[in-house]
């Protein structure tokens, strides 16, 4: 309950957004604020009674499968890309996740173009959900790897390792140690980046035009203050506010893996069992 | 990657002003000179390409770049003062901030105050960042045993905070600043995909008038890097370049100034 509760600030700041794109224009004042904050409770209860996120559930499907799949792959992602030399591995947790799709896709097309193979732009294509998956995991996996890399070169200089290995431990073991230590950290730290990986694949969704609770997430805050360039993006049946429903789900999406990295974290931390 | 900033910064130099202009063609000579896009494909008065409605790429990227840069300084001198403020007052009181799903809360924001507020937003958040990471200073320099003895021997609040904490804290604040930079780009980028930018441009109607729906394109003035990025978030699987140029500066401003950061605070 109470790490609900921790996401409806964040939920109740842009559903106030929202409402204030639908039912007024430029800064928001005192009383459009009053009144959409008293409808927040009723939509808040749509939400978690009514019924409000049948629409969604179909979405939460395809968003899902490309979120779970990148919190798998992260795993074996920094596991492997910690060989790579520091600063690509700096440079590539740099990248937003919709430049790496941007940059994926193109070599992709190059590679189609050269071996004459076939690669439709179509959502639940293998090809596709490959690279929207590699795109959301490959920078977070280089931050992790990086990080993880950093805090083992700390480590391996630390009291604790000139302790193990001063009653005869192997280098081989002392770095298994260092590694117990270590980890627990990089797992916190990929939890700190599940409402990144959650904006990601709105992000994602919404260039690619797949469909998916990110998708109409996407196109709600797109087309709210996209009105300033008179585009009609056909978006938003209902209103911008009807998909907040959406938005409670990316965020409880990216809220349930935090908790569970979190969860991870206690039980991996040999400090703590100690 | 240490270099990285410095052909950035050249760019910016040899990027036309405003005033400037990028390179146009002479459309009709007789009388008057119009000097107008679009450039003919294939121009070699646009190495990067023209974009659909025949202006030069590098030209648009290289003042888009200037644009930006000019931005993320408003934007930095904007949030310093704030975020120094509120750090000292968090850290002082042992209060936490944090920002999670910073995207999320700026996209929030910027829709309560709309898009003529870009920049207070953006410094908002910004200065939300700088006073998380200036409290955490503060806490660790408030621990400090040689603080503890000027409190025991009387030291009072000013006298703490201005002969001790301040003095601790100056080192720290030239490599935040950097960081702090970068990020307001990366930031930039990420809303700029949602369509949230800096500021409008005008219309171009095509087509014969008779059209029910009116054929209309968007032209952003004077755009900076996130506003190309927004223009060219629809077509991007077409004019791919469009958005992978000023998407990869923003990126590459990101790592220069982060780079920066990491080596001031190492300096330190």
């Amino acid at each position: 309950m109470r790490f609900l509760l921790g996401l409806l600030p964040l939920h109740l700041l842009v559903y106030l957004g929202l409402y204030h794109r639908e039912h007024g224009q430029g800064v928001v004042g005192l009383g459009e604020l009053v009144r959409g904050l008293a409808s927040y409770p009723a939509q808040l209860g749509q939400i978690l009674f009514g019924g409000a996120l049948e629409p969604f559930w179909g979405g939460l499907l395809s968003t899902g499968l490309y979120f779970g799949m990148a919190a798998l792959l992260l795993w074996p992602g920094f596991y492997l890309l910690r060989r790579l030399p520091a600063g690509i591995l700096w440079a590539m947790g740099g990248l937003p996740a919709f430049l790496t799709l941007v940059l994926l896709v193109m070599l992709v097309f190059g590679l189609s173009n050269l071996f004459l193979f076939w690669t439709p732009v179509e959502p639940g294509q293998p090809w596709m959900v490959g690279v929207m998956t590699l795109a959301l995991m490959l920078p977070s996996a280089a931050r992790v790897a990086y990080y993880l890399r950093l805090r083992q070169e700390e480590l391996i200089r630390s009291d604790f390792a000139r302790t193990h290995r001063s009653i005869g431990l192997s280098e081989r073991r002392v770095r298994a140690k260092v590694n117990r230590v270590a980890l627990p950290e990089a797992v916190s730290l990929m939890a700190g980046e599940a409402f990144g990986l959650a904006v990601a694949v709105m992000l994602l969704e919404g260039l690619m035009q797949f469909p998916g609770v990110g998708l109409a997430v996407y196109n709600a805050l797109s087309s709210a203050l996209g009105s300033n360039e008179g585009l009609n993006l056909g978006v938003a049946e209902g209103g911008a506010v009807s998909s907040s429903p959406g938005l409670f789900l990316l965020l409880l999406l990216a809220g349930v893996y935090a908790l569970l990295l979190e969860a991870l974290t206690r039980r991996l931390d040999p400090r703590r069992q100690a | 990657m240490r270099w990285l900033l410095l052909p950035l910064l050249v760019l910016v130099l040899l990027a036309p002003t405003p005033s400037q202009g990028c390179p146009r063609q002479v459309l009709v000579k007789a009388g008057e000179t119009v000097l107008v896009p679009p450039l003919a494909p294939g121009s070699p008065a646009a190495f990067f390409g023209t974009d659909a409605d025949g202006r030069d790429n590098g030209c648009l990227v290289a003042s888009g770049l200037r644009r930006s840069l000019q931005m993320g300084l408003s934007v930095l001198l904007l949030a310093l003062p704030l975020g120094l403020v509120l750090g000292l007052g968090l850290g002082w009181r042992g209060w936490n901030v944090g920002l999670y799903g910073e995207i999320f809360v700026l996209a929030g924001l910027m829709l309560l105050a709309g898009s003529l507020y870009y920049r207070e937003v953006l410094a908002l958040g910004l200065a939300v960042y700088m006073a998380r990471t200036v409290a955490v200073r503060v806490r660790t320099v408030l621990l400090e045993p040689f603080l503890e003895g000027a409190w025991a021997v009387g030291g009072g609040t000013l006298h703490i905070l201005i002969r001790h904490v301040l003095p601790h804290l100056a080192p720290v604040v030239p490599g935040l600043l950097a960081t702090s930079f970068g990020l307001v780009f990366l930031w930039m980028a990420e809303l700029a995909v949602l369509g949230y930018y800096d500021q409008g441009g005008y219309f171009v109607q095509t087509g014969s008038g008779f059209e029910t729906v009116p054929m209309r394109r968007f032209l952003p003035l004077n755009p900076d890097l996130g506003q190309l990025i927004g223009t060219a978030r629809f077509e991007w699987l077409f004019n791919t370049e469009q958005l992978l140029l000023p998407a990869l500066m923003l990126v590459l401003l990101t790592l220069a100034f982060s780079d920066l950061g990491r080596a001031l605070s190492r300096h330190r």
